[in-house]
């Protein structure tokens, strides 16, 4: 591979969201391209604070592997971290702590200073080159396969080219002497005659008579047809000839202990536009998501609400008992009995409380009935007041969106409006943007 | 131990012999005997049709030429009593029909013994076949069959 092949190989490959770089050359290149990013005499002294042992490339020579190879030149957009790695050929020593991993060919030892971005691996810890050099092999013989099969497809189309000339010629005279075959082993001289007529096999036995034009026609929409079935095999030689090409570059990579360095791709620019303006989808989103909030809390109400039919089932049928209502009553409207119960609890907030939960209510109407009682008793001493805020933070720190609208409406009637009917309850996302 | 590895190689050498030179040799064998069945098919068939022409004693004939990919054109032959029959290494003799069916049968009789040599040749490379995988069998100190 040539150094601007290695180019095009070791740049920003933008296949959907990754960037896979490609570093060329044994074990000692790896780091060399960190020393290009970080001054030799910083590696040095970094190095020395570590009581690490230095790399190979500056004790010894470069490997053979590397050395016909020139060290590749750093790709033009490098989006490797910019924490440098450190990088040894031994293991690491006992004091340093730091969490070294050893490579995973084992050539040597490396740790990231940062946490890394991207992973490394060996091209030969995926691919070996047996294997690769096998499939290359393999496919191979297919391309020999497609070839032959192309060589006689060539040669029908040589002939139905020449028996085309051959046919065009014949109408010119009358008759030709010509050997009529007898047989496959003899021949009788003789001569051929009708040169306008041919019969001409149209296929499964079948034959029709033909003069010296209509035979040319058959004859040339079958070389047609014979042309494409050779330009498809052609396609799929060429396919399976880059397909081999793919095999040995990937065995002689891998042969050569390439390492594969993927790191996912983060699109800057993007992220710096959604930070400063958000997009009108952004907007459509929110109201999506807090319709979605919204119903959710319904469903989960009903649920809640079921079971409190349940539980109030139990209660009424102990009134009913003594009452004598007609059970028939209420099992022909089982949503509202199950309202029914709050709604005796809290006289107070009768109709903004219909889809509170039974339990929550229960737990929480008496308080907050004293409450008002208290707020209608005393309407502007600054003490209820302040219990009314404590209350409100209470119940908003312990209790979800349902215990938060009680006391909405507590506010409201602290300013003096009558309990306005809320028809629907506010959501969840409206609440936490106040 | 030595002895082991010893009778490995002996048995792939052996299975190497079979595969590579005895089995390749029989499908070559096979197929030239068929060659010679075609040929001697030809020739059966062209001493059928010279009979039938001499009992109906046809002098003149029309004939389709295949002039390729199955194009057919109409061919005269005014005089069938000369007809041009290969001899062999792509010589054709003119020959009348007497002439045509002397040599005929001798041609057919030839075939006749090439078939019997390829079929003897086919046989000796079947039982040295079974041979060396009789030899392979007693390495390995398998039961016979």
């Amino acid at each position: 591979m040539t150094p601007q092949r290695w180019l095009e190989g070791g740049g920003q490959k933008l296949g959907g969201t990754r960037v896979v770089q490609r570093w060329k050359g044994g074990s000692c290149n790896f780091p060399f391209l960190f020393s290009l990013r970080q001054p030799l005499s910083l590696l040095l002294s970094s190095r020395r604070r570590q009581l690490l042992p230095l790399p190979t490339f500056l004790l010894a020579p470069a490997p053979p592997t590397s050395s016909h190879r020139p060290a590749p030149p750093r790709p033009a957009v490098q989006r490797f971290p910019a924490t440098p790695c450190r990088w040894s050929a031994s293991s690491p020593t006992e004091n340093d702590t730091s969490d070294w991993t050893q490579h995973s060919e084992g050539r040597g030892w490396w740790a990231m200073e940062e946490p890394v971005k991207g992973t490394v691996t060996s091209l030969s810890s995926i691919y070996s080159p047996e294997d690769a050099q096998k499939a290359s092999v393999r496919v191979q013989e297919q391309i020999s396969e497609y070839e032959k099969q192309v060589q006689q497809l060539q040669s029908f189309l040589n002939d139905n080219t020449n028996l085309v000339n051959l046919v065009k010629k014949l109408p010119d005279q009358l008759h030709h002497d010509i050997m009529v075959p007898f047989g496959k082993a003899a021949f009788f001289p003789g001569k051929l005659i009708h040169t306008n007529e041919f019969l001409v096999l149209l296929g499964e036995g079948y034959y029709a008579d033909r003069t010296s034009k209509q035979t040319i026609e058959i004859l040339k929409r079958r070389g047609k047809d014979l042309e494409s079935q050779i330009e498809n095999l052609n396609a799929v030689i060429k396919d399976l000839k880059y397909e081999a090409s793919f095999f040995d570059e990937t065995a002689t990579e891998a042969a050569e202990g390439v390492v594969e360095i993927r790191e996912d791709y983060v699109d800057e620019v993007s992220d710096e536009e959604e930070k400063d303006t958000p997009t009108p989808g952004e907007d459509d989103f929110a109201r999506i998501l807090s319709r979605i909030d919204e119903l959710e809390k319904e469903e989960m109400e009903s649920e809640m609400a079921e079971e409190a039919e349940d539980e109030d089932k139990v209660d009424l049928s102990h009134l009913l008992s003594h009452t004598h209502i007609e059970p028939e009553v209420i099992h022909s409207e089982p949503k509202e009995s199950s309202v029914l119960p709050i709604s005796k609890n809290s006289d107070l907030n009768l109709s903004s409380n219909i889809k509170a939960p039974a339990s929550s209510a229960s737990n929480n109407t008496l308080p907050r009935a004293v409450e008002q009682k208290k707020l209608e008793s005393l309407p502007d001493t600054p003490v209820s007041k302040n219990e009314v805020l404590s209350t409100r933070n209470d119940s908003s720190k312990a209790f979800t969106g349902s215990i938060v609208e009680h006391t909405h409406n507590t506010e409201k009637s602290q300013t003096g409006q009558p309990p306005a009917p809320a028809s629907k309850p506010v959501s969840r996302f409206k609440m936490r943007k106040k | 131990m030595d002895k082991d590895r010893l009778t490995e190689e002996k048995i792939q050498r052996f299975e190497e012999f079979v595969d590579r030179r005895l089995k390749p040799d029989l499908v070559r064998a096979i197929g030239e005997r068929d060659k010679v069945f075609e040929q001697q098919k030809v020739f059966s068939d062209l001493r059928r049709n010279l009979e039938s022409l001499e009992k109906n004693s046809v002098t003149s004939l029309r004939s389709m030429v295949n002039l390729g990919s199955e194009v057919y054109a109409q061919a005269d032959v005014p005089d069938t009593r000369h007809i041009f029959v290969d001899v062999g290494l792509g010589f054709h003799v003119e020959l009348t029909w007497s002439e045509a069916l002397k040599i005929i049968p001798a041609r057919e009789e030839k075939f006749a013994r090439q078939i019997e040599e390829y079929t003897r040749l086919i046989a000796q490379i079947k039982a040295q076949i079974k041979m060396v995988s009789q030899g392979i069998r007693e390495l390995l100190q398998l039961p016979a069959e």
